[in-house]
């Protein structure tokens, strides 16, 4: 089965379709009855989506590339190692064997891990359908909690992850009780020269980001940590609870967790020379 | 609805008729018999239904019977022909105490069996990580990690 059949498939019922891709939420979801769609098109046979590319200024993942890949493939590893690495935190060995970085991205899990990292190097994703394909940023694709912007007839092709242009520090965390569980919170930093940004997913029903700019990061020094913590702070007023943790610890928690992986981000720019 | 799937499990070729709302762990248990593959959770937490599908660990209770046509499959019943035969693996198991129930022990050994694959000298850590997708409720897991490092250590000498 090729996209097009796919697209094809989807469009005759978009309402009543549910796209199958890893199938690590959906078929768990389907076996306890919480999903009962009425069609259900895999994507496993769309070979076309499964790739890691890389062009001039960016590199393209396909959807159906599973965490597996992303967690060891020698492009990411070198150009978005915090997507390698947050892909190596995902679920456990079965999960990344199977699960899909489009499959996770579409399910709209405030606390993927993926998530964060993404919109903290400013990704954006290709979707498609027999209307045509179109770009959409990866901080407007969830939109609140199990909620993205896909249309119901639209599929996730790929995503785009922009190369470093400059020298760059990254850091990612994830905070969980229990390592392969979901995430209470994870967090992504992406610190150059002039300005680090952090996004904080998990808290709340969408990823929260805020950048601060300034002429020199590391003359600036702890300052632009605490900048950074009261953005985020501010920015997670609207967090949720759940059983995990309440919306006042969750949104405790991306505080803690945003001034780590600034610190992270900004010791390894100005101490290790930048990583990917 | 209902469709065929061809598969090859363990080396054999089947081909069978499926309701296509069934699991791979549905068609293995019911419809083929091979009930060495456990149904645990059915939520892909507890691992016991581990199978190797095209030579990688997944749990066949979240993968769609219809998804594996023409897909290679492998089951614990593969590991060995009888209780003299044991796979060095099931041996370890036996050896240090991996298992005491035994519910989680297929899912285990395949799990093991990857994790040896790629990294044949683990570190107690590393096997940790390999099997943190199948559950255990009985050993408290240091029995199950002896068992991988020492069948780790007889695989290396061959």
């Amino acid at each position: 089965m090729d996209l097009a059949a796919v697209l094809e498939a989807v469009s005759e019922r978009p309402y009543g379709t549910k796209l199958l891709a890893g199938g690590m939420s959906l078929v768990p979801m389907m076996n306890l009855g919480l999903a009962r769609p009425e069609t259900v098109v895999s994507l496993s046979r769309v070979s076309e989506l499964v790739f890691v590319d890389e062009s001039r200024t960016t590199v393209g993942i396909g959807s159906m590339t599973t965490h597996r890949r992303i967690a060891a493939d020698q492009i990411l590893l070198r150009e978005c190692g915090m997507l390698s690495e947050a892909a190596r935190g995902i679920g456990d060995v079965q999960v990344r064997n199977r699960g899909t970085l489009g499959g996770s991205l579409a399910h709209g899990d405030p606390a993927a891990d993926y998530l964060p990292v993404l919109c903290a190097c400013r990704a954006r994703c290709e979707v498609a359908s027999t209307r045509g394909s179109r770009w959409i940023d990866a901080d407007a694709l969830v939109v609140d909690i199990m909620q993205t912007s896909l249309e119901p007839d639209e599929v996730v092709v790929q995503v785009e992850v922009p190369k470093r242009a400059q020298r760059t520090g990254s850091a990612f965390a994830r905070f969980v009780r229990v390592e392969g569980n979901y995430a209470i919170v994870t967090a992504a930093a992406v610190a150059t020269e002039d300005s680090v940004r952090v996004v904080v997913g998990g808290a709340t029903g969408t990823p929260i980001a805020f950048e601060v700019q300034m002429e020199d990061t590391q003359a600036a020094g702890a300052h632009v940590v605490d900048e950074l913590e009261a953005g985020i702070f501010a920015a997670a007023g609207d967090a949720y609870g759940d059983i995990a943790g309440s919306a006042d610890y969750r949104r405790a928690m991306a505080r803690v967790f945003c001034r780590r992986v600034a610190k992270q981000a900004l010791a390894s720019l100005w101490r290790e020379g930048g990583t990917a | 609805m209902r469709g065929t799937v061809s598969i090859n499990v363990n080396a054999r070729s089947y081909t069978v008729d499926v309701d296509t709302r069934a699991t791979l762990v549905d068609l293995l248990r019911e419809q083929l018999g091979l009930t060495g593959t456990h149904l645990g959770c059915g939520t892909g937490n507890c691992g016991a239904c581990t199978v190797l599908l095209n030579g990688d660990t997944v749990k066949a209770c979240c993968v769609l019977a219809a998804e594996v046509d023409g897909r290679d499959i492998t089951t614990i019943e593969a590991l060995s022909t009888s209780a003299e035969n044991l796979h060095p693996i099931q041996r370890a198991f036996v050896k240090h105490q991996g298992l005491q129930c035994g519910f989680c022990t297929p899912g285990m050994v395949l799990s093991a069996v990857q994790l040896l694959r790629e990294n044949p000298e683990p570190t107690d850590d590393e096997i940790r990580h390999g099997i943190a997708g199948n559950l255990c409720r009985c050993t408290g897991y240091q029995f199950i990690v002896d068992a991988i490092r020492a069948a780790a250590e007889e695989l290396r000498r061959g």
